[in-house]
């Protein structure tokens, strides 16, 4: 009898995790093995100088002669640098926003609006700057579900209008999100 | 029982010889008399051999004795077939996702499923997967077994995937027999791993690595490896 079931059993390939084969003939034994990799979510957003903590400061210095004449003015620190900005996300597609900080840029009681600052990317089809305060831009996901863009922000002031003298300021913050 | 095997059966006792001699030659009698056979392991045991060992014939003085001079013996007992496929799994943190550091892998492997077939000892380390078999072949022609890994090409989730050389392995000596079963990396196709030669026992315990050089989409990914011991 014990001869005869292993006969039978050394015919029928097995996919176990221990197997044994008799026989007189080629014998073939089978084990399987599974793996699992599991990948969780996440979202990898730099907008300015990489490190925790830092802020960078955009800063319009605006010539006296030049107030208000509607030639717009870009970043006058850090030698007019571009702003790097990186995304780097597994979530599928990712909506950017811009909040900027209170009712717009302020010195005092003086407020300018957040629609004096605009943005251009160069990436503007991939990476384009979202407006402050403006809906959210959907940055689409290739069919992999990831996206890894960069792209140099730079930002204009629209010098658009005469304004009292000072200094004014307001932190924007852009946020990456799954839609 | 045949009469010759009665009879040597009866010569072995009164020759007092170790009972651990006799229980091989009543599993000769159970599990039949096939001049060749093979067993491979990988990962859990069956259910039916938790708490049993097992040798091939040929091994030792007495495998000498028995199987190579009485020809009785060879067959050292014969394994079960099936249990549960083992799991090895990496949980990537998500700070960590494709920045290329290694993620050690582990597998659900755990107690006896982690002591070898063959002697019963402690092997792996919790984590490894216990990789071991045999081949019989008495008076054969061929050198014994080849044993091969065929890996699916891919880890996938849905439509997503991660190539499956991602994941690759040691093969280390728990404390038991030579490590005659490399190291590698999974390729997808046929890989030929080692070679079990006729009437000798191989295990080895394996650790599998994820390499973590890729971004893919979040997910659960998975894959098998099917390992095939095949003596011609």
């Amino acid at each position: 009898m014990g001869v005869a079931a292993l006969g039978l059993t050394a015919m029928a390939p097995a996919f176990a995790e221990s197997d044994f084969q008799t026989g007189n003939g080629a014998l073939t034994a089978n084990a399987d093995l599974d793996f699992r990799v599991v990948i969780p979510q996440f979202i990898s957003f730099r907008v300015g100088t990489a490190g925790a903590g830092n802020v960078d400061l955009v800063e319009f210095s605006v010539n006296a002669a030049d107030v208000g004449n509607g030639v717009a003015v870009g970043r006058t620190n850090a030698g007019g640098a571009a702003i790097p900005v990186a995304l780097l996300s597994n979530v599928g597609n990712v909506n950017l926003s811009a909040t900027g900080s209170g009712a717009g840029l302020t010195d005092g009681v003086n407020t300018l609006p957040w629609s004096v600052i605009s943005g251009t990317s160069s990436d503007a089809a991939n990476f384009p700057v979202p407006g402050i305060g403006a809906a959210a831009t959907t940055l689409i996901a290739a069919g992999s579900g990831v996206i890894n863009r960069t792209a140099d922000w730079s930002f204009q002031y629209s010098n658009a209008s005469v304004v009292g003298a000072g200094t004014y300021e307001g932190t924007v913050t852009y946020t990456a999100a799954t839609p | 029982m045949s009469r010759l095997a009665a009879t040597i059966l009866i010569l072995m006792l009164a020759a007092g010889l170790p009972s651990e001699a006799l229980g091989y030659q009543f599993e000769l009698i159970v599990g039949g008399n096939d001049s060749r056979a093979i067993h491979l392991r990988v990962g859990d045991r069956a259910p039916g051999d938790m708490t049993t060992n097992y040798t091939d014939g040929y091994e030792g003085l007495d495998g000498f004795i028995f199987c190579v001079l009485l020809r009785i013996n060879c067959a050292g007992g014969s394994p079960s077939t099936g249990g549960a496929v083992t799991l090895v799994s990496a949980n990537v943190p998500a700070n960590q996702v494709g920045t290329g550091a290694p993620i050690a892998m582990s597998s659900n492997s755990t107690g006896a499923h982690l002591d070898s077939s063959h002697d019963g000892v402690s092997r792996c380390s919790a984590g490894d997967v216990y990789i071991g078999g045999f081949t019989r072949n008495l008076g054969g022609s061929v050198a014994g077994a080849s044993l091969s890994v065929q890996a699916q090409p891919y880890l996938q989730n849905g439509a997503h995937t991660i190539p499956i050389s991602e994941i690759s392995w040691i093969a280390i000596n728990g404390g038991g027999e030579p490590v005659s079963i490399a190291s590698g990396t999974f390729n997808g196709s046929l890989q030929q791993i080692g070679f079990i030669p006729a009437n000798t026992w191989v295990e080895a315990c394996m650790r599998f690595t994820y390499a973590n050089t890729q971004v893919p989409a979040a997910g659960t990914y998975t894959a098998r490896a099917t390992y095939t011991l095949a003596l011609p």
